[in-house]
């Protein structure tokens, strides 16, 4: 295992660089700070998205490393095909990550059979869901990764529902139920742990998922300037998990093993997190207190694991 | 045909503006209009345009307007200094109205302290209906009464008694400048351009637009998304238009950028990858368009344009901790020739340059940084005061 | 060597000699047989390739297209429903420029579904980018697989490649199919080169998206690469034929056009039947020909206003039709024939619907209408619609009022011109009336008990005789 990665041991190249994201953007900082792990022989396939609509609108053509749109269903799909074209013609580097980023729509909801797909052949690829937690490219909608109580277009707060009425589905329970090689959450307010997180994964050979919260400051209505720190927050106050999985390839554990990177003794407010979210604005107290109650079965369940 | 061209950024509330007053303007029998924003894919804080025509016959045309009797900057950031950009917009005989508190020597440029206003009656800079004043004063085909029955019509119930304080106030102040009203400043001087930062940069301002349920002249479809939300565009021609106009009046955006096709060359200044291109990729589209596939990290145009506020390194404060670095969204502090001096130093000797600095060509100004930074090394500054040393 | 194969296992065979790096797809009847045969090719190792089990259609062209980026020889194949869901994926990878080869078993598409040959599937996707050729028999269906590669991966075109066969009409029929040798095959073939890939020394973004000012050259280039690939098709042909002794005839094959007063034209396996139908005629004395489409795409406009420049009358035989106007084929035939102001009359014939046998019976009629039509003149287009023609307005004594259109209150919707063999084909008189519920006795909704087709077994024997049809639609 190579050694620890940090600002001062990645590459100074930056790899994702004048794209149109919106100032403060949490995804943007994901895919920027997985490319400077990965290098520069990374290729990247991104789905119709935020990500690919403002990273490569030609001629403003922002990856400085081979990249490729797929369709929005087909990022996995896309990463296996890369992986089986370079292997067959024996051209991929040994330091070649195939890597793909898509959102929370394009992961959970439409992408999530090339996914499960992709995983099931253990093709050797690394995919990144960046969740923002709605639609944020098509402006702000409901996707199978927003989180109860969130206010979005099509989930909109009124007198009868105040925002979204469904639960985040656990998208990594169900990454890991594959058996994959290796699957594990992160956090941009934690980019340390992300950064080292996706070097573990390039290390890896097969499936790899990585699940990255990235907050949106339009969609989530904060400051742009407090992407990172809502980041960190949402870990903070437990509603967010740092977690790892190691299937039975790599942890030598029969239905593999999880690791929680990060079991806090005691949790920040989730009232405090979620008031300070424009999107969370209709919530009744009762609600949130709900949303606490929530917090807390999940991580019965995560110690468990 | 009247023709209104708007100015704003993604988030100001131009297409909501351009949309009222369209409204307005066609209220009456046998008057018609069209309302529209631009199309692109960059994002809030991006400059972006909106369009109104009014006509008294239906209007067929649903092209973007390039030439205007009102051209508006709700940004006076946006509105360059050289005057190429507005005059190659401007009908003759047509008027500039931009949101400052600066004096303009040109008649044809009426500056209004919309943000000033609106701040005194709102609470906060939202300048959009600020303009519908204006114009209904100059505008023979726009009346108050309509511009007020817009705002009643399309405005959330609890906007409309200050957001006709507004109109009314607006128009007093462009009627107490005569009726020509060019070159100077309507409205109380002084008033902090620092209004509008804050409500660009905050989450107030992000509560403001109507998504959120904000209580403001906003509009949802100004903010996130491509095609199916209304987006500031990012055309070649605009880019280079806006790129140069930005840098023009900023004085921070570098060289401007040529109008052609021949936009579509390399810009010089782009870091440390971007140097890879021993002879810029061919710009023939019979040679480019034949394949979607072209020289990976090709930049044609900066992103200085979207900044109210410059992140400012203090190099005495720095630490070299390269949290900054590592946070920041778009990749544009690097590290300095001096960071490894500057690390070993401890004393951080008077004068010594930092160990990182910011490429102010491509930071859009979000302060991700300076809230990263546990040494308070750094410090956020309006851009007008950046461009006033 | 000479070998008796279906369509799906000659057409495996070409794929096998040509190649392919990555073969990924889908299983889906009836192309079934050629995903396990190549399945078994790359176990044997008779076939180097990275086989990927996707679980989509879509995913199958995805991954094709991802693996195509890399540079890598490409190979999917599909059918029916199954070229519907990668539909969306046809467009990438057309814009993408990426060469991949693509089989696709024409078949039915749902409602009401079943799983035999039509051409519904592909022509709906005509305007996808793809090039698209109809293969006649298991041989053509072989050596298109070769020359498939050869033209795609062309630097002047560049341009992905679908070869259509007939479902089980050709994918499920054996016949005698020469299999040329590896040596053979390399020669003519050689390994995909290309700039249009990932780079790790030049790195390229690919596929990405542009903006209104930009997009329109890319569609321009595209469309200016296909209307090229006609002459690349004739080079390919051509070396073709030196190098394995068979020679094809272009976008389109004539038969017997020369002097024909009365031509058929139509794709796919039916054409041996017209074929047979043509000799007959003529040995009656009748003056008939044929023109088989081979490409749908590049249309073959200028090949198809030669060979029916001398006929006096055009009929359209299809397996597809577009509700509401015409078979698709049609419509381009017409367009080809207006563009070259070739006033002929023209017909559309609608048949095999659904795997629906066309009889030699049916297409003697076929025929017979046709010569009819090419003796009497133009009853047909008149008895469209009571309107005038254009042409009559032009005649007529008021020529102050050109700008006077048609008058399309007169002109009929039900258009006769469009006949479905078995429906509406054969005397009215001829045909058992619809049967008549009785308003004192209400019938609950019933089907028509079916009627036995003798040339074609029922349904369910197909099913039993035919493993794969058991899978269903995918």
């Amino acid at each position: 295992m190579a050694a620890k990665v940090n600002a001062r041991t990645i590459t100074d190249d930056e790899l994702f660089f004048g794209h149109k994201a919106c100032a403060g953007c949490g995804g943007s900082l994901a895919v920027r700070a997985a490319l400077k792990v990965l290098g520069p022989h990374a290729i990247c396939a991104l789905p119709a998205g935020c990500m690919s609509a403002v990273g490569f609108n030609f001629p403003q053509l922002c990856f400085a490393n081979n990249a490729i749109i797929t369709p929005f269903a087909a990022t996995a799909a896309v990463l296996s095909g890369i992986e089986a074209g370079l292997r067959a013609q024996g051209k991929k580097p040994e330091d070649c990550t195939v890597v793909g980023f898509a959102g929370d729509g394009g992961t959970a909801d439409i992408g999530l059979q090339a996914l499960s797909g992709a995983i099931d052949r253990n093709d050797d690829i690394l995919y990144i869901c960046y969740d923002n937690e709605a639609y944020m490219n098509t402006g702000i909608q409901k996707s199978s990764l927003t989180p109860f109580g969130a206010k979005t277009t099509t989930t909109p707060a009124g007198r009868n529902a105040h925002g979204c009425l469904t639960q985040k589905k656990s998208l990594f329970e169900i990454v890991a139920a594959h058996g994959i090689p290796y699957a594990a959450t992160a956090s941009i307010g934690y980019l340390p742990d992300f950064m080292n997180k996706v070097q573990k994964a390039a290390s890896i050979r097969g499936a790899k998922y990585i699940h990255v919260i990235a907050p949106c400051p339009t969609g989530w209505g904060c400051g742009v300037d407090e992407t990172v720190e809502i980041a960190k927050e949402v870990v903070d106050c437990g509603l967010w998990y740092l977690a790892e999985y190691e299937g039975p390839q790599v942890s030598g554990v029969p239905g593999g093993k999880v690791t929680l990177n990060r079991d806090p003794k005691e949790f920040t407010s989730v009232e405090a997190y979620l008031r300070r979210q424009g999107r969370f604005r209709a919530l009744t107290d009762e609600e949130v207190a709900s949303v606490e109650r929530g917090r807390d079965e999940k991580w019965r369940y995560l110690r468990s694991l | 045909m009247i023709e209104v061209l708007w100015h704003g950024r993604g988030g100001q509330g131009a297409f909501t503006a351009a949309r009222l007053l369209g409204a307005a303007a066609s209220i009456a029998d046998g008057a018609y209009a069209l309302a529209f924003p631009s199309f692109g894919p960059e994002r809030r804080g991006a400059p972006m345009r909106a369009f109104t025509k009014i006509s008294d016959a239906p209007i067929g045309d649903r092209s973007a307007i390039d030439r205007a009797d009102y051209v508006i900057y709700l940004d006076d950031t946006l509105l360059d200094a050289s005057g190429e950009a507005w005059q190659r917009e401007l009908k003759s005989g047509g008027r500039v109205l931009v949101n400052s508190v600066k004096r303009y020597a040109d008649e044809r440029i009426v500056a209004i302290d919309a943000n000033g206003l609106s701040t005194e009656i709102l609470g906060r800079a939202i300048p959009n209906t600020v303009f519908l004043g204006a114009l209904s004063v100059l505008c023979e085909s726009v009346s108050e009464e309509n511009v007020i029955e817009a705002i009643r019509q399309y405005m959330p119930a609890k906007l409309h008694a200050k957001n006709e304080r507004i109109v009314a106030e607006a128009r007093e102040r462009v009627l107490a400048r005569g009726p020509q009203g060019g070159g100077e400043v309507a409205g109380a001087a002084g008033t902090e351009a620092r209004a509008a930062v804050d409500s660009a940069r905050s989450s107030e301002g992000f509560e403001g637009s109507e998504r959120f349920g904000g209580p403001e002249s906003l509009e949802r479809s100004e903010t996130p998304g491509t095609p199916e939300s209304p987006e500031p565009s990012e055309t070649p021609e605009n880019v280079s238009r806006e790129t140069s106009r930005v840098a023009d009046e900023g004085g921070h955006a570098g060289a401007s950028v040529s109008e052609t096709p021949d936009v579509m060359r390399a810009c010089e200044h782009i870091p440390v990858l971007r140097s890879h291109f021993v002879a810029p990729p061919s710009l023939d589209p019979a040679e480019y368009a034949r394949t979607t596939c072209y020289a990976a990290g090709h930049l044609v145009a900066k992103n200085a344009g979207w900044r109210n506020e410059r992140p400012v390194i203090n190099a005495e404060a720095c630490t070299g901790c390269l949290q900054c670095y590592l946070y920041c969204p778009d990749g544009t502090i690097y590290k300095t020739p001096s960071a490894a001096a500057h690390a070993a130093d401890s004393r951080r000797s008077q004068g010594a340059s930092a160990p990182v600095a910011v490429d102010y060509d491509f930071c859009k100004g979000c302060g991700v940084c300076a809230k990263a930074c546990r040494f308070d090394a750094i410090r956020m500054i309006p851009e007008s005061e950046a461009n006033a040393r | 060597m000479k070998r008796f194969l279906s369509g799906d296992e000659a057409l495996a065979e070409g794929v096998r000699l040509a190649r392919p790096q990555v073969i990924s797809a889908y299983p889906i009847t009836p192309q079934t047989v050629v995903v396990e045969r190549l399945s078994e090719m790359v176990e044997s190792g008779q076939l180097e390739a990275e086989y990927i089990h996707v679980e989509s259609e879509h995913s199958a062209l995805s991954a094709a297209m991802g693996a195509s980026a890399t540079g890598a020889r490409t190979f999917t194949a599909t059918s029916s429903q199954g070229l519907l869901y990668m539909a969306e994926v046809l467009t990438y990878a057309a814009g993408g420029r990426f060469p991949i080869v693509m089989m696709n078993a024409n078949r039915a598409t749902a409602l009401p579904w079943n799983i035999y040959g039509d051409q519904r599937d592909s022509l709906a996707l005509l305007d996808h980018g793809w090039i698209q050729v109809y293969a006649q028999d298991n041989q053509e269906a072989l050596d298109l697989a070769l020359m498939a590669y050869a033209i795609a991966e062309d630097p002047r075109v560049s341009t992905p490649f679908m070869v259509n066969l007939d479902g089980f009409a050709l994918t499920h029929t054996y016949e005698n199919v020469d299999v040329p040798e590896p040596e053979q095959a390399d020669a003519f073939l050689p390994p995909y080169q290309t700039g249009n890939r990932f780079d790790f020394e030049h790195p390229v973004n690919m596929g990405y998206s542009a903006g209104p000012e930009f997009n329109r050259y890319f569609k321009y280039e595209a469309h200016r690469a296909m209307l090229g690939v006609a002459e690349v098709i004739a080079e390919v042909e051509q070396r073709f034929a030196a190098a394995f002794g068979r020679r094809y005839p272009g976008l389109i094959e004539a038969y017997r056009t020369e002097d024909a007063d009365a031509v058929l034209v139509t794709l796919g396996s039916i054409a041996g039947l017209a074929r047979a139908c043509v000799d007959e005629r003529r040995a009656a004395g009748q003056r008939v020909g044929l023109v088989r489409i081979r490409y749908m795409r590049p249309f073959p406009a200028r090949e198809l206003a030669c060979a029916l420049a001398g006929a006096k009358a055009v009929g359209v035989l299809e397996k597809d039709i577009s509700f509401g106007a015409e078979g698709t084929v049609f419509t381009n035939v017409n367009s080809a024939l207006h563009q070259a102001a070739l006033p002929v009359p023209t017909l559309n014939f609608i048949g095999g619907l659904g795997g629906d046998d066309i009889s030699l019976e049916q297409m003697e009629r076929v025929f017979a209408t046709l010569e009819d039509l090419a003796a009497n003149g133009t009853a047909p287009r008149d008895s469209r619609g009571d309107c005038d023609s254009p042409s009559a307005s032009a005649q007529s004594p008021q020529p102050a009022q050109p700008a006077q259109p048609v008058a399309p209150k007169n002109v009929s919707r039900e258009t006769s011109r469009v006949v479905f063999l078995g429906v509406n084909d054969a005397d009215p008189a001829a045909q058992p009336a619809p049967p008549q519920p009785n308003p004192a006795q209400p019938v609950p909704p019933q089907p028509a008990p079916p009627q036995p087709n003798p040339a074609q077994p029922a349904p369910s024997d197909l099913a039993v005789a035919e493993a794969n049809a058991t899978e269903g639609g995918r």
